[in-house]
């Protein structure tokens, strides 16, 4: 139950990021797969997050051109990162979650980032190849900044929803 | 509670799966099967994309229509605007060419003072036909004084106030001016009629009397200087039995529309009634 839960959130969350989001916010857009699968990995055990990490990847590469595969890697770097505090951490609070989301933010596009260019510098992305690889690095201030942005504003939000759901669904089992 | 070592390996293992999965899926054998996993994600993101075009497009439809409207608005003030002022010029235009024609007749009797006034109200259609104008005692203008255009003789200032001045027109049943036929200088009594035309009247019964022939005033009576046009033979009638000649007279102003009106200043009608009385 809880994968279908995954692919139904996790999928309209990448359907909207594909489409929606890129008309309303142009070319940085809010990482909503990623906001999402930190919201839930945050209470959550690994395995899940693993599995949402799985899940939400996938979706984004079928959407995209980058091989599939690609956007799991910064999701899962993620899910271990907040599953490491996890153990350290007694108290979820705003300004932890906000770290978090930055930290992500930074760990997931910097890991989509480097394997888009260490892939097209390998070929591995079937493009005609480029004299320099280095042209699919983005500019920070007008991709990573923008996304780092909106993912802390909806950050907050997306947790205490999904926070929301978990203990309903915590009770209903 | 998870094991460090455990999670580790997890780690590990996702990594490694990824890899592979990255490496099959750069090499295409995966791509019959991506294609089929993305159609409906794409299916779905298009529905998504088109509703998003079509309200933006809606929406921006409505802006420019809204934009529009008020583009027009606004040509429709400026042109409002400009009408207004074309209005205005060519009144200025109007008043321009009026006042030059009165510049040039003023300028024939140097001798002359004029003072130039606007024409405020009018009573036409009553028997005592009458305009006032906009220049008064504050002006110099004194009762008995001639008013005239460039086209001849309006009438004289029977009341004056201080910033005013009502003017009998020459139509006027109650006028009276001696005037003179500008060919046989035969003269007569020139009165208004009540369709607004003059009739002259103590012609001698052997004057000759042209039609088209100017009726100018003749100075009798001292109650106008002499020479200033009064109007234009239009018909003349003569009775077998009558001793006189009688002629009608059309002026050549156009009472219903005179806007602009020269008042002679310099002219100072003559007081004859102390010659009246009789000792």
């Amino acid at each position: 139950m809880k994968i279908y839960l995954a692919v139904l959130l996790l999928g309209s969350a990448a359907v909207l990021q594909a489409s929606l989001l890129p008309l309303l916010f142009g070319e940085a857009v809010p990482d909503l797969v990623f906001v999402l699968l930190l919201a839930w990995a945050i209470h959550a055990d690994t395995r899940t997050g693993v599995a949402w990490a799985f899940v939400g990847g996938l979706l984004l590469d079928l959407l995209s051109a980058a091989p599939l595969g690609t956007s799991i890697v910064g999701l899962l770097l993620v899910v271990f990162l907040v599953s490491g505090l996890g153990t350290q951490i007694y108290s979820i609070s705003l300004p932890l979650v906000l770290l978090l989301a930055a930290v992500g933010t930074l760990l997931r596009l910097g890991a989509l980032y480097g394997l888009v260019v260490v892939m097209a510098r390998a070929g591995l992305l079937g493009f005609p190849e480029q004299p320099s690889a280095l042209v699919f690095l983005p500019d920070p201030a007008s991709t990573i900044l923008p996304t780092l942005l909106y993912n802390l504003i909806l950050i907050w939000p997306a947790y205490w929803l999904i926070r929301r759901g978990q203990r309903r669904w915590l009770r209903s089992e | 509670m998870e094991r460090p070592n455990n999670r580790l390996n997890l780690f590990f293992t996702s990594i490694v799966v990824c890899g592979v999965l990255i490496g099959v899926s750069a090499s295409g054998v995966l791509g019959p099967l991506e294609r089929l996993a993305a159609t409906p994600l794409e299916w779905l993101s298009g529905i998504v994309t088109r509703i998003t075009l079509t309200v933006s497009g809606e929406t921006e439809d409505a802006r420019d229509y809204a934009e529009l409207q008020s583009y027009v608005a606004e040509l429709e003030e400026a042109f409002a605007r400009v009408q207004t002022e074309v209005v205005g010029l060519r009144e200025i235009a109007s008043d321009y060419q009026r006042l030059a024609r009165l510049v040039d007749y003023a300028s024939a009797f140097d001798s002359r003072s004029f003072i130039a006034a606007d024409v405020i109200s009018r009573e036409t259609v009553s028997v005592l036909r009458t305009i006032v104008i906009n220049r008064g005692t504050r002006d110099n203008v004194r009762v008995g004084m001639p008013v005239v255009t460039e086209n001849g003789l309006v009438g004289r200032v029977i009341n004056v106030s201080a910033n005013a001045a009502r003017v009998m027109l020459v139509t006027s049943e109650i006028s009276s001016i001696s005037g003179r036929l500008q060919t046989s200088r035969a003269e007569g009594t020139v009165t208004g009629l009540p369709g607004g035309t003059m009739r002259m009247s103590m012609l001698p019964q052997d004057a000759q009397i042209l039609v088209g022939d100017l009726v100018l005033t003749s100075g009798l009576g001292g109650n106008l200087p002499p020479d200033l046009v009064i109007g234009q033979v239009n018909s003349t009638r003569q009775f077998e039995s009558a001793i006189e000649q009688t002629a009608e007279i059309r002026s050549l102003i156009d009472f219903d529309r005179l806007e602009i009106v020269m008042v002679i200043t310099s002219f100072e009608p003559v007081d004859l009634s102390i010659f009246e009385t009789r000792p």
